[in-house]
């Protein structure tokens, strides 16, 4: 009788299901069978820990941070239908007045319509009578639908608009109907009346489709997500529509296009990572109406654990990298697989996302376009708007070295085109051609020359090799390194902050960019330090008179104060500079205006040439200017850098904060104290052993060959603890007996001296430079020596410089770039790092990878 | 305004069955008291994120499914009639967003892949989370959906299997046969 096992009822039993006779029947089976007693107990004790679990769970704290405020902004908002009648009725007053206002128009009308009849003959009086009761009517109705939308307008600006929603409704379109009623106002005739007509049809639909119908009309909801801190676009952030399957990611400028989302009420969720998930409002999608919906998200910091990193790295990188090895998705899969796109079969890989609507395909943790065997994923390629400003770079040509044996220009320490080139980078896009200035980027990089040990303030350092980039060329370097000052024997400084507070500064990777780069600065002044604080926008204005560096509470406060709007003065404020920083003179001292624009010079002076003109007339009181870029979209690099270079001075471009740590913290020596002026460099080439030369880069900073005597003529300065580094790629004459030796023109007879071909002297280096203050310049002469060493043997200064050339080259898409190749940029840059304790030579393999990635030209 | 008075007379009505105090917030959070709101978030938050987790089983869900949730029941605040405690309301109001975040899940599948989820790639068993640390936790969380639902709402809330028949529109001996599934799994799962 008992035989039958009673597993089916154990639950019914433990949960007290059963009745009294089937209870007794399972306590006489389970008296009798094991196998039963011990199923029963297993049960009881998974129920009882299932009882046991906690019935509350708080949740992470980020999560209930975000909840609550979701549910302030929802709490605060959120109306009961019984409080909306209430609203509705105080509304109505509010219906009356536009109702008294729509049979105002009618009035006009019929004023409109008497003059009619009084001119015309009676045969039209019917018909314009009948146009004007029409529009009478359409106008009202209008009036009532353009109501009730004010009403939805005004429901959906407040229900729904979390902070981070900067724009919610087709408030545009408002407008534009809004003018549009005014025309009628105006009393304008028949035309006015059809666009009425056709607008009034419109609200009728508009209105029909309040109503919540489901899945009928389809509609469209697009935005774009940028970084509440620096404004810039954010590609690849995740955008869902929440309870449906409809997602999108961002194109690389941030903007994102949900397509076909059913028509009613939606909310939808922006995730991407590094910052705070956001949800919107409820948004009333509706047909014809793409619905605009930006989102600033705020970058989200995840506190972590301490990560101790014991020997077994070795072994967990190896696991990584065959992890990385396995996760290949091969075309037969790609076959094979039920997707849709090869960026969704592409979306299998660990750290791959695709969107539903798009065939885009974004890559965690990299900011790039992804491309599969050709086609490009991203819905739409269209070269985002901007207004930034380059000067066209016409390359240096291989120059004949028989016809122009001297090679003359200026120094360049300037290093803003790599941030520059590296803020495109990193959003995704490659630079323009010709914001690429490689000899800025060369020397972005410190190099370990030596210290100089004689009496000028830097040593000259050459050094030649095969060049990497074609085996049959050589590469000849030329460093500057300065002398080193530390903070003690740094001059007294008198620094006068010019600050662009105009309307265009007003963006977050702007202005507070440039108060958070100053902050910097002024924690390193001393007590014989003194600033002053310029600001300029519509006009200029003294801000804080020059102050004591040991009173830097009030310097921060002044900078802390500063707030953005308003015109462009730049000259304006470029004078009242430059007379502050004449008012507070020190003799011996670091005299020098600090300009921190985006260069959107746009009242008063603001031609290149009158600009320049006026800091041309400044600089020869001694007071240099630097100039520290900032922002992006109406950047004026072509501006700016003409600037720092006719004023003395140098230029940075300040792409975020760390950069501005660079610039104004760790090399502030050489940002701010110049130790030589109107440094030239003019190379003779030895035409006996050279054939031709062409210098990479400095094309901008070219001189005439008389220019070099000439101390008139400006130069660049070189900082306290600046390197310059200069290359040449060159064309060796093969065989002594190839070269010509002489180069016969009509007139005059060109001869090299016998003895050149006897030395193995390459080239000789002559440069010019002066002290800071002085007008005379002293002239070094350094010559060079053939060694043609391969590249393998060459310093690491030599292989890093011209890592970085072969890079710039590639982005130029330079005629010379032989056989430059990211990866022989890579091999070469990655085993030439050196110590790099800041890091920046790693960062630039990073990029260079990156941008690999993101080129889709083949040939690389 | 006529109606006014009746919703009016008819929570007078119902004050006096009890839950009054329940009944006092929710109308007034209703009505646009954001501090009677948030109390009344505050106090549920725990509990409705704890059913939800266990039901969708997915950390970065579960925050947007209890947010939903919440706002539901906010919405439909009004409907509420002081019948049972407000936290028991609100609480089945979270099953019911979870069933319906659940049911669209199934029927649409998962089209947008939330790649950004580090914990599927610290664990190799993707649904579980490093949030549920227990055992048992994670044991449900690896059942299939029906049985995790039936197992969470019978023997974690103690529903009954008529009202869990109820929410899920399924027969009283379905759900049974869920939970014994269920119970079973966790059985093997602990080694019991």
């Amino acid at each position: 009788m008992n035989q039958e096992h009673i597993s089916h009822l154990i639950d019914d039993y433990i949960d007290g299901n059963l009745n009294a006779e089937e209870r007794a029947k399972v306590d006489s089976h389970l008296k009798v069978c094991s196998q039963c007693r011990k199923e029963l107990s297993a049960s009881e004790s998974v129920v009882r820990e299932l009882h046991r679990l906690p019935k509350a769970i708080a949740p992470p704290a980020e999560l209930q941070e975000a909840i609550t405020k979701t549910m302030l902004r929802y709490g605060t908002n959120h109306r009961s239908p019984r409080k909306r009648k209430t609203e509705i009725r105080d509304l109505f007053d509010y219906r009356l007045t536009i109702r008294l206002a729509a049979g105002f128009i009618v009035l006009i009308g019929a004023g409109v319509l008497l003059w009619y009849m009084l001119r015309d003959s009676g045969g039209a009086e019917k018909s314009v009578a009948q146009k004007t009761e029409s529009q009478a009517r359409l106008s009202s109705k209008y009036q009532d639908s353009n109501d009730t939308q004010r009403e939805i307008h005004k429901t959906i600006a407040k229900n729904n608009t979390p902070p981070g929603i900067l724009e919610s409704l087709p408030s545009s379109k408002a407008a534009k109907r809004d003018k549009s009623s005014a025309k009628i106002a105006a009393g304008q005739q028949q035309p006015v009346a059809e666009e009425k007509m056709t607008i009034a049809a419109a609200h009728d639909s508009s209105n029909q489709n309040k109503m919540p119908k489901r899945y009928t009309v389809i509609g469209q909801i697009k935005g774009r997500i940028i970084d509440s801190l620096t404004g810039d676009p954010l590609p690849g952030a995740l955008i869902t529509l929440l309870g449906t399957s409809i997602g999108a990611t961002t194109n690389l400028d941030g903007e994102y296009l949900l397509n076909g989302v059913p028509e009613g009420l939606h909310r939808i969720k922006v995730s991407t990572i590094g910052y705070v998930p956001q949800m919107s409002g409820n948004i009333s999608v509706k047909p014809d109406l793409a619905q605009q919906l930006d989102f600033r998200m705020f970058p989200q910091t995840i506190a972590g654990q301490e990560v101790i990193v014991a020997a077994q790295a070795r072994g967990q990188q190896e696991a990584i990298n065959q992890q990385i090895a396995t996760s290949v998705v091969s075309s037969e899969k790609i076959q094979a697989l039920p997707d849709a796109s090869s960026a969704a079969a592409l979306s299998r890989l660990p750290g791959v996302s695709s969107g539903s609507t798009t065939n885009q395909a974004a890559v965690r943790g990299l900011a790039a376009k992804l491309l599969v065997d050709g086609v490009t994923l991203s819905p739409e390629s269209r070269p985002p708007f901007n207004t930034e400003d380059y000067s066209k770079i016409d390359e240096n040509e291989f120059k004949d070295a028989l016809a122009n044996p001297l090679s003359t220009f200026s120094i360049d320490v300037d290093a803003a085109s790599y941030s520059n080139i590296r803020r495109f980078i990193n959003n995704g896009q490659l630079p323009p051609r010709d914001a690429v200035r490689i000899e800025e980027m060369i020397n972005y990089f410190k190099y370990d020359y030596p210290q100089p040990s004689g009496r000028h303030p830097f040593s000259v350092n050459t050094e030649e090799s095969v060049c990497p980039w074609n085996s049959d060329h050589s590469l000849l370097l030329i460093g500057l390194q300065g002398k080193t000052l530390h903070a003690e024997h740094l001059p007294p400084s008198n620094l006068v902050f010019l600050i662009d507070v105009s309307g265009s500064m007003n963006e977050p990777n702007k202005l507070p960019l440039v108060k958070a780069a100053f902050r910097v600065l002024v924690r390193q002044l001393r007590a014989q330090d003194r600033v002053a604080i310029v600001v300029y926008a519509g006009r200029a204005g003294l801000v804080l008179p020059s102050t004591s560096g040991d009173e830097k509470e009030k310097v921060l406060d002044a900078i802390d104060a500063l707030e953005a709007g308003g015109s462009t003065a730049g000259g304006e404020g470029i004078k009242l500079a430059y007379t502050i920083a004449r008012e507070n003179f020190l003799k011996n001292g670091n005299n020098r205006v600090i300009l921190a624009t985006d260069g959107d010079f746009n009242v008063g002076i603001s031609s290149e040439g009158e600009l320049i003109r006026l800091i041309e007339d400044e600089r020869k009181d001694n007071i240099f200017l630097s100039v520290l870029g900032f922002g992006m979209g109406n950047y004026k690099d072509s501006k700016m850098e003409k600037l720092a270079d006719k004023g003395n001075g140098n230029y940075a471009y300040i792409d975020d904060i760390q950069e501005a740590r660079k610039v104004l913290g760790e090399q502030m020596a050489g940002t701010l104290y110049t130790i030589a002026k109107d440094v030239k460099i003019q190379i003779e080439f030895n035409p006996a052993l050279v054939k031709s030369y062409r210098l990479i880069g400095y094309e901008n900073r070219l001189l005439n060959k008389e220019d070099f005597k000439d101390d008139k003529k400006d130069a660049g300065e070189l900082g306290a603890g600046h390197t310059v580094t200069a290359l040449y790629e060159l064309i060796l004459n093969d065989h002594k007996s190839d070269v010509r030796g002489v180069d016969s023109l009509k007139y005059q007879t060109t001869v090299i001296r016998p003895e050149s071909f006897r030395e193995d002297e390459l080239s000789t280096v002559h440069l010019r430079y002066k002290p800071p203050t002085d007008t005379t310049s002293i002239l070094l002469t350094t010559p060079v020596r053939k060694s043609t060493e391969d590249v393998e043997d060459a310093s690491r200064n030599l292989r890093f410089a011209s890592a970085v050339a072969m890079f710039g080259m590639i982005l130029r898409e330079s005629k010379y770039k032989g056989n430059a190749s990211y990866d022989r940029v890579l091999a070469l840059a990655r085993e030439s790092r050196g110590t790099d304790t800041q890091g920046y030579n790693a960062e630039f393999v990073k990029l260079v990878e990156a941008c690999k990635l993101l080129d889709a030209r083949k040939e690389h | 305004m006529e109606q006014q008075t009746l919703a009016m007379a008819e929570i007078f009505s119902l004050e006096k069955q009890g839950f009054s105090g329940d009944l006092d917030i929710a109308r007034r959070a209703a009505t646009g008291d954001s501090e009677a709101f948030l109390a009344l978030y505050q106090q549920n938050l725990p509990r409705v994120y704890a059913v939800c987790l266990r039901m969708v089983a997915d950390r970065e869900e579960a925050g947007e499914v209890t947010q939903q949730a919440l706002i539901r029941a906010w919405e439909t605040l009004d409907s509420y009639r002081g019948e049972s405690p407000l936290s028991a309301w609100i609480h089945r109001v979270a099953i019911n967003v979870a069933l319906d975040y659940l049911r669209s899940r199934q029927r649409l599948g998962r089209r947008v892949q939330f790649t950004d989820d580090l914990d599927i790639y610290d664990n190799p068993d993707p649904s579980s989370s490093r949030e549920i640390q227990l055992d048992i936790e994670q044991a449900i969380a690896a059942l299939s959906p029906q049985a995790r639902t039936v197992v969470i709402l019978h023997d974690i809330e103690g529903y009954s299997h008529a009202e869990i028949s109820g929410m899920l529109g399924i027969a009283i001996g379905t759900s049974k046969a869920h939970l014994h599934a269920a119970r079973r799994s966790l059985k093997e799962a602990l080694g019991q």
